[in-house]
């Protein structure tokens, strides 16, 4: 007997194999394979030509060296300097991507085991596209947790077999290794939204709230009175266990729990009563200041010598991740009372405890314990103390060699010991207190505990926005159009580490100089807290004069590492909500589409971490352009577009011609030294082909302002962005058009005030571009001969 | 010598009148000037009189612009960014000789000075506070604010 079987809209699980309803017609790259969107890629690369500034001369990856590679020799194997630096850079994006990923399975496995395949994913009725990059790239709505794990199953299959690349005798050319490190960039905003999505749904985080709880931030809220468990790192389940246990014990207001990093920000979406301290740089502060009574390690940026630190100072460390297991004890399934006793004892330095669901119990009672054994907290050293310190140096210098930032420890030195210890204040607003000068010191001069001693103002406290989460569907509709025409001048995204020399002075002036021309500012992770702490001068933090929505002039705080997907997310719903471009499995179309029509930028100012690399990269690959501090040179290579060469061209689907534009955004990877400099930057990057007139005047207008506001001139480049007289900002029109006359020999028609001859193209208002065939194939039904 | 670099082959040390040397037999020399004249007159002033005694064309990077700008001094570019003028120097090949001078973030400069070193066959000259290994020739480190001013002042005294 045959029977038919007819069914709508019904979801079959086999596996991890998820059949859906036909949401929306496929596209035609879902689960891209390592090579799948190397079209793309090479598309990218031919305009942005990777720009490769080596750490190291050598290579010695493996035993037939160490090959000296210098000026772009071969090494034993075969391969040249700049192919060995594209193949770094793949390993330190696959580092970054590999920790989001594995903290996302850490999430989604225990949102599964303690919710069950089944609990929907609902984040809320204003974000009904609720995982725009799964979508994009793997191709499904996912509908509940279940659905994670088979995204999951595919990055890490992904990573794999991009890790199996970078062995020994495989790529010959240095832009296979870019794509290869683009395509790890894109795999990891699919993770981090996996992971984000995890934790909002499963543990009622703000969803796309704008007016999410204020935390208190900074080193003010370690309070020395109180016991403290300090939380470090980025996955939130032992800390959200604590604020649970703290919750159900009715002890909230006995215990102290404040954050830094990743983890802070989570647990305060989780909890808002939690704190948050600050970035990596005070982790050791934090430390040395001994107020932590206990502390809770997790996972990524946390200091490799936090035990040892801790032991000196007398705190009992819990660490809690496979990642960091610190050579403890693994004593998950030992007696809790007896594990108490032992760290408060001092008997065990700290314990390994693998179920975060017993951290909770063990970190509270630890930290009463110790804080009644402790008695009271000495912060920091004593202005004598200091002075005996001081008094060993001999100002040789090494100080100032092995300090990342140059800093002259040295002349501060010099200074205090004729009492002046003003430098000292100085030092600390650039110091990420790493730690190195000591090491170096030949005297063991405790130089991080001076300069925190005299130079820290330990009693700052500021507030920041606890993370929304999503850009709803609803803040998209409205701001879809203006940011793709220009008259909102563009997103800034201020994502990454703390590891900028000027601290969170000089983000927080960049961020309101955009706030202030009404861009809108997104943030996330250490950058998103540094904002919590600038102020201006009634001591209003930036989340406080300032909107949490997603429009001109608001600042929006995403989240943690992991919600920078949610920034990610809101570029691509631009392409999918306002212009109607299908997302499923179409990264290359909506990739394309962002790169010409966004005028989105990102903003590292730092930044230090191999995360940070691969999410500056997956922006990269979806056309998002990033500003980078000083200090990621180091990454080794950037992306930068040479105007001078005959690569800024577009196919335009309207007028079915190949034409030249121009060069916007020029550099997908650029450093600024200043942030005077990054400030011009941000704003020259905004500008994109698919301005209108109206835009592109106001994003002239900011350019152009900024560089002689900061650079004290008109910017080198402007004129390659007027494409008629309409471009020119009005209250400069008449100036601009005699330069564009007399200095780069355009006609001008005086009389009526129009531009007769001199642009790269004229503005047409159907302009419709695209650098990608099949997309022109698509939309013109033409077939273009290869 | 700026922390941790590991290079195969070391800047060789300069000393002022070298430097003088260098340029006047440069064919077309480019200084370029960094973030730390935003804070520096002195090194405002330095540059001023080398332009007005030598002709050097100027390109700043790090917003040196500014300063440079308003004490006279003529710019060839202000917007460019040390690593997109890296890339000038590298590809266009339009100078033989570059000096660089007044990096606040000498870890930067010295990434720059990398990859001339590696891809380029331009001259580099760091004038700077710090030894640069990198470069092809380099100041020594000065451990005196002042002993580098002097030095900087005797490239002008030669010229």
């Amino acid at each position: 007997m045959v029977m038919d079987i007819h069914l709508n809209n019904v979801r079959i699980h086999i596996g991890r194999i998820v059949e859906e309803d036909e949401w929306e017609p496929m596209g035609p790259t879902p689960k891209p394979d390592v090579l799948d969107l190397r079209y793309w890629d090479q598309k990218l690369l031919e305009r942005y030509e990777p720009f490769y500034a080596p750490m190291q001369d050598f290579c010695n990856l493996c035993t037939m060296g160490p090959c000296e590679l210098s000026r772009n020799k071969k090494g034993a194997c075969g391969i040249d300097l700049k192919t060995q630096k594209a193949r770094i850079v793949v390993l330190a994006c696959l580092i970054g991507a590999s920790a989001h990923c594995s903290h996302a399975r850490h999430l989604v496995e225990y949102v599964v085991e303690k919710f069950g395949r089944d609990y929907p994913i609902d984040l809320g009725k204003d974000v009904e596209i609720e995982a725009p990059n799964i979508r994009l790239v793997f191709g499904i709505r996912p509908k509940t947790v279940g659905d994670l794990e088979a995204v999951l199953d595919y990055v890490e299959e992904q990573l794999v077999r991009i890790l199996h690349s970078t062995h020994t005798g495989q790529e010959e050319s240095y832009l296979d290794y870019e794509s290869k490190a683009l395509h790890v960039g894109m795999l990891d905003h699919v993770a981090m939204e996996v992971a984000d999505i995890a934790q909002i749904v499963a543990f009622n985080y703000p969803k796309g709230d704008p007016d999410s709880p204020l935390i208190e931030t900074g080193f003010g809220v370690l309070d020395a009175e109180k016991p403290v468990i300090l939380i470090i790192g980025h996955n939130v389940l032992p800390a959200r266990n604590i604020m649970d246990y703290l919750e159900e014990h009715g002890m909230e207001n006995d215990v102290e729990v404040a954050g830094l990093c990743c983890t802070a920000i989570d647990t305060s979406r989780y909890d808002p009563k939690a704190k948050i301290v600050g970035t990596l740089s005070f982790e050791l502060r934090a430390i040395r200041s001994g107020i932590p009574d206990v502390v809770v390690t997790d996972e990524q940026c946390i200091r490799a010598d936090t035990l040892k630190e801790c032991s000196k100072v007398g705190i009992p460390v819990i660490a809690t991740s496979e990642a960091s297991a610190r050579g403890l004890p693994d004593k998950t399934n030992e007696n809790i009372d007896v594990i108490v006793e032992d760290l408060a004892s001092g008997r065990l330095k700290g314990v390994l405890i693998r179920d975060p669901d017993k951290v909770g119990e063990i970190a509270v009672k630890t930290a009463l314990a110790v804080r009644k054994r402790k008695g009271k907290k000495k912060v920091l050293m004593s202005r004598e103390e200091v002075e005996n310190e001081v008094r060993k140096c001999t100002g040789c210098g090494r100080c100032v060699f092995s300090c990342p930032h140059c800093l002259r420890i040295d002349v501060a030195m010099g200074l205090a010991k004729k009492g002046d210890f003003s430098m000292f204040k100085e030092i600390d607003r650039s110091c990420i207190a790493c730690g190195k000068c000591e090491q170096a010191c030949p005297k063991g001069i405790r130089i991080v505990d001076i300069i925190m001693s005299v130079g820290m103002d330990i009693k700052v406290k500021g507030r920041s926005r606890a993370g929304r989460g999503p850009i709803t569907d609803t803040e998209i509709r409205k701001v879809g159009q203006p940011i793709v025409m220009g008259t909102i001048p563009g997103v800034i995204a201020a994502v990454g580490c703390p590891n900028y020399p000027g601290a969170r002075e000089e983000l927080g002036s960049i961020i309101e100089e955009f706030l202030r021309r009404r861009f809108i500012v997104v943030t996330s992770g250490c950058h998103a807290m540094d904002l919590g702490l600038y102020f201006d001068e009634e001591g209003k933090s930036l989340y406080e004069k300032y909107p949490g929505v997603f429009d001109g002039g608001g600042l929006v705080n995403v989240g943690s590492c992991v919600a920078n997907s949610h920034i990610s997310g809101a570029v691509i719903k631009i392409a999918a909500i306002f212009a109607k471009r299908p997302l499923r499995g179409n990264y290359a179309e909506i990739a394309d589409y962002i790169l010409n029509r966004v005028g989105a930028v990102g903003l590292a100012w730092g930044a230090y971490s191999q995360k940070a690399a691969s999410i500056a990269t997956g922006f990269n690959r979806l056309g998002i352009p990033v500003v980078v501090g000083p200090h990621a040179s180091k990454y080794r290579r950037a992306y930068i577009g040479k105007f001078w060469k005959d690569v800024w061209w577009v196919y335009d689907i309207r007028s079915r011609k190949r034409m030249r534009v121009e060069p916007a955004p020029d550099a997908l990877l650029v450093c600024a030294e200043t942030k005077e400099e990054a400030i011009v930057q941000l704003a020259r990057l905004c500008i994109r082909p698919g301005d209108t007139p109206q835009g592109r005047q106001i994003k002239l207008t900011h350019y152009i302002e900024l560089s002689e506001k900061y650079l004290g001139c008109l910017p080198d480049d402007w004129h390659l962005f007027v494409r008629s007289e309409a471009d020119l900002p009005v209250k400069m029109k008449d100036r601009l058009l005699k330069i564009l006359e007399d200095e780069h020999g355009w006609k001008i028609d005086w009389k009526s005030k129009k531009i007769v001859e001199g642009p790269i193209r004229q503005y047409d208002p159907g302009f419709n571009p695209t650098i990608v065939e099949h997309v022109y194939e698509k939309y013109t039904g033409e077939k273009l001969l290869r | 010598m700026i922390a941790d670099v590991q290079v195969s082959r070391s800047a060789t040390t300069i000393k002022p009148k070298i430097v003088v040397n260098m340029l006047n037999r440069a064919k077309r020399p480019v200084l370029i000037t960094g973030g730390g004249l935003l804070n520096d007159e002195r090194l405002v002033e330095f540059v001023y009189e080398l332009q007005k005694r030598a002709g050097l064309e100027v390109i700043a990077t790090g917003g040196s612009s500014r300063a440079l700008i308003e004490r006279d001094v003529n710019v060839r570019m202000a917007v460019f960014t040390l690593h997109y003028v890296t890339q000038f120097l590298t590809d266009l090949q339009e100078y033989d000789l570059s000096l660089f001078l007044g990096f606040r973030a000498p870890y930067y400069l010295s990434r720059m000075l990398s990859a001339l070193k590696h891809f380029s066959n331009i001259n580099t000259i760091s004038i700077c506070e710090w030894y640069q290994p990198h470069a092809k020739f380099s100041f020594p480190d000065f451990r005196k604010k002042e002993e580098y001013y002097k030095a900087l002042e005797e490239i002008l005294e030669v010229l």
